[in-house]
């Protein structure tokens, strides 16, 4: 009978741990059923994503082909249109193709070596456009525009030979845009990185590209401006350099250089120790002029009024040799920045503008910035050939004046004297800058409210 | 009978047609500018309004009909143009003021989003001046014709910033990156005009070594081309 229950009680241990088995193999089967599911469907997520960012790939790069083909017929048409609505027709599709190509060729992931300057040569064609329309508008001379024209139209059918046979080279080969750039971009990558300059054609750096020198901000002359204000001032050393720095109405305790800006404005980079934390400086070697003052502090009892940050602004810049007046103010948590120029004879000169810092707890200047001022600041003599009244008379009925003073304003590479008129059409605020001249309209600036202050767009 | 019932049909037509209509003239006649064109300022001149009892409407901030009649019944009392535009002289009357900004003010404001976030993701941890340097330098490829002209071009450039790559531009700038962009985008450069940045103790291109050094602050090196 003990046998026969012993024996049972083994039969019951046995099946319940069947039992227990096959549970637990079932658990894992789940398991791993459920996690077999889980990956193929991350794979499958996975695999959407890519093909969603293949054809993002896929269409930019075929809108880069239809740019690059249009850019070069538009150009090839631009070399022989001789009437100046037809050139100007021209130059605005030619903008609008280059800008495209621009767009797209920096949308795909090429590395910078590779498409830089390809990407400078869209840029400064659809710069060179704008300039050239301009120039046509105005009815200005355009020779020198058609001048530059055939370089360009030779770099555009390179480039864009290149495009379509990557693209047929995709097409036939069966390569995904992302394989076959990644190819490209790799064997280029490095050919850069170890220095080596033997050309392949598919590489958009080994074009070769036209320097182009216009009127527009994306001339290949902007980078060699030269600093008005300090011509023929007499060069300092890092020593004189740190000694002005020590001037400033901090408590500075150690200046140190740490580093040196070369080119027509170059500079010493100096880094001050102080009671405020530290503050970086930029001293011009010529003449030893601030360029950039820079530091940061908090200010959280604002105590000065403008009219009190304008002053303390103006004190600030005039011992520093700028002499300027506040022309624009603006609050950005508790720090007041005060826009100032030279004004002259009721000529505001927004060329030569100096920016200034003023904290609003104690008035202390926390920034600088002159290089508008140091670039253009020079002896001018200028007079407007029309009167205010004139000037104000050249706008339209719908537009309300409420001001009109002389500015002096930038222009392409150039300066212009104009009127500066305040005016409001439907309740919207505008500057609208006339050439004080003929009466030209040059430029209109939006007037903004922003949470900190006005903003001219 | 037949015909009675197409003279309905044709009545009915002509009767939606000119209540379609008279509805079209409404709405487009309503599409009038408020100054700075905001919801607030909309919101703003229909309290004054329904304060001063010339609107019965909600005070919504949606420029409608109920609100054009509001202003040009204001207007009417007070010997102004009825133009129903809420410009200078009506926003005098009303006794209030309204914000000049609008959609571009906003946009504006994206642009200090962006740039902070890059500021944050790329230069957390460094000194404020470097800060500073990172966003001017992406403000220096915006004016460079060798990069896109955009400030969202330019850093969502592919390759161009480890922190878009890795995805630390996701994360929540603090109000010191926020102070640097909006130095940079009121014009601080202390880089005076350079495109490149790297850290030296990180980065491997041979590219960015050979490229010379202007000046450093903190952990990175600032260079022109």
């Amino acid at each position: 009978m003990k046998d026969t229950v012993k024996t049972e009680n083994i039969e019951e241990i046995k099946r319940r741990s069947r039992r227990k088995t096959i549970a637990l193999c079932v658990i894992a089967a789940i398991f791993v059923a459920a996690l077999i599911g889980w990956i193929v469907s991350l794979e499958i997520e996975n695999k959407k994503q890519r093909t969603r960012l293949e054809n993002m790939y896929e269409r930019t790069f075929y809108e880069l082909t239809d740019a690059t083909n249009n850019l070069e017929l538009n150009l090839s048409k631009l070399l022989v249109a001789y009437s100046r609505e037809q050139s100007s027709a021209l130059t605005l599709e030619t903008y609008k193709h280059s800008q495209a190509a621009l767009d797209a060729v920096t949308r795909l992931p090429l590395y910078r070596v590779n498409s830089s300057d390809a990407e400078k040569f869209f840029n400064q064609v659809a710069d060179f456009c704008l300039s050239y329309n301009r120039a046509l508008a105005y009815n200005k001379d355009d020779s020198a525009y058609r001048e530059r024209l055939e370089d360009m139209y030779i770099t555009a059918r390179t480039i864009n030979n290149q495009v379509t046979s990557e693209t047929a080279d995709m097409q036939n080969g069966g390569l995904s845009v992302s394989d076959s750039l990644e190819k490209w971009d790799k064997a280029n990558r490095n050919r850069a990185e170890s220095g080596g300059t033997d050309g392949d054609e598919k590489d958009y750096s080994s074009v070769e590209y036209p320097e182009l020198i216009y009127d527009g901000p994306f001339s290949d002359g902007v980078s060699n401006r030269c600093y008005k204000a300090l011509e023929n001032l007499e060069e300092i050393g890092v020593e004189q350099a740190c000694a002005k720095v020590r001037e400033l109405p901090f408590e500075i305790t150690e200046v140190t250089k740490i580093g040196e800006k070369s080119g027509e404005g170059a500079a010493f980079e100096l880094m001050a120790t102080s009671s405020v934390g530290d503050i970086y400086c930029s001293v011009t070697k010529r003449g030893g002029k601030f360029l950039n003052i820079s530091l940061s502090r908090d200010v959280t009892d604002v105590v000065l009024t403008e009219d009190g940050a304008k002053a303390a602004a103006e004190e600030f810049t005039r011992s520093l040799g700028f002499d300027v007046s506040p022309v624009w103010y603006n609050v950005i948590g508790g720090v007041a920045v005060v826009n100032m120029a030279p004004v002259k004879d009721g000529i505001t000169y927004y060329t030569d503008l100096v920016k200034v810092k003023i904290a609003l707890d104690d008035g202390s200047p926390c920034g600088l910035e002159t290089t508008g001022y140091c670039m253009n600041n020079c002896a001018r003599d200028l007079k407007p050939t029309m009167n205010e009244k004139a000037a104000k008379s050249v706008l339209p009925d719908y537009l309300t004046v409420s001001g009109v003073r002389l500015a002096l304003i930038p222009d392409g590479q150039s300066e212009l004297l104009c009127y500066e008129l305040a005016a409001e059409y439907k309740g919207l605020d505008y500057f609208i800058y006339v050439d004080a001249h003929d009466g030209r309209q040059i430029n209109i600036m939006r007037v903004i409210d922003e949470d900190q202050g006005k903003m001219v767009i | 009978m037949k015909k009675k019932k197409i003279i309905l049909i044709v009545t009915a037509f002509i009767l939606c047609v000119g209540v379609m209509l008279t509805a079209g003239i409404t709405v487009a006649s309503a599409k009038n500018i408020v100054k700075g064109d905001t919801a607030e300022n909309n919101r703003i001149v229909q309290q004054r309004l329904l304060d001063l009892g010339y609107y019965k409407g909600k005070v919504d901030g949606i420029w409608g009909p109920k609100t054009l009649a509001a202003v040009k019944s204001f207007q009417r009392a007070k010997g102004l143009v009825q133009d129903g535009i809420v410009g200078a002289k009506t926003e005098k009357a009303l006794g209030i003021t309204l914000s000049s900004g609008g959609s571009t003010s906003n946009s504006n404001s994206t642009d200090v989003n962006l740039l902070a976030k890059c500021v944050y993701a790329e230069a957390r941890g460094e000194p404020y001046t470097g800060q500073v340097a990172v966003a001017a330098v992406v403000l220096n490829r915006v004016r460079s014709p060798k990069f896109p002209n955009t400030i969202s071009g330019v850093i969502y450039q592919p390759w161009a910033f480890t922190a878009v790559n890795d995805g630390q531009i996701n994360l929540t700038p603090n109000d010191q990156a926020y102070k640097a962009a909006r130095d940079a985008l009121n014009g601080w450069d202390p880089t005076n005009g350079c495109l490149y940045y790297y850290n030296p103790a990180t980065a491997t291109s041979k590219w960015i070594w050979s490229l010379k050094v202007e000046l450093t602050i903190g952990r990175h090196s600032f260079a022109r081309a």
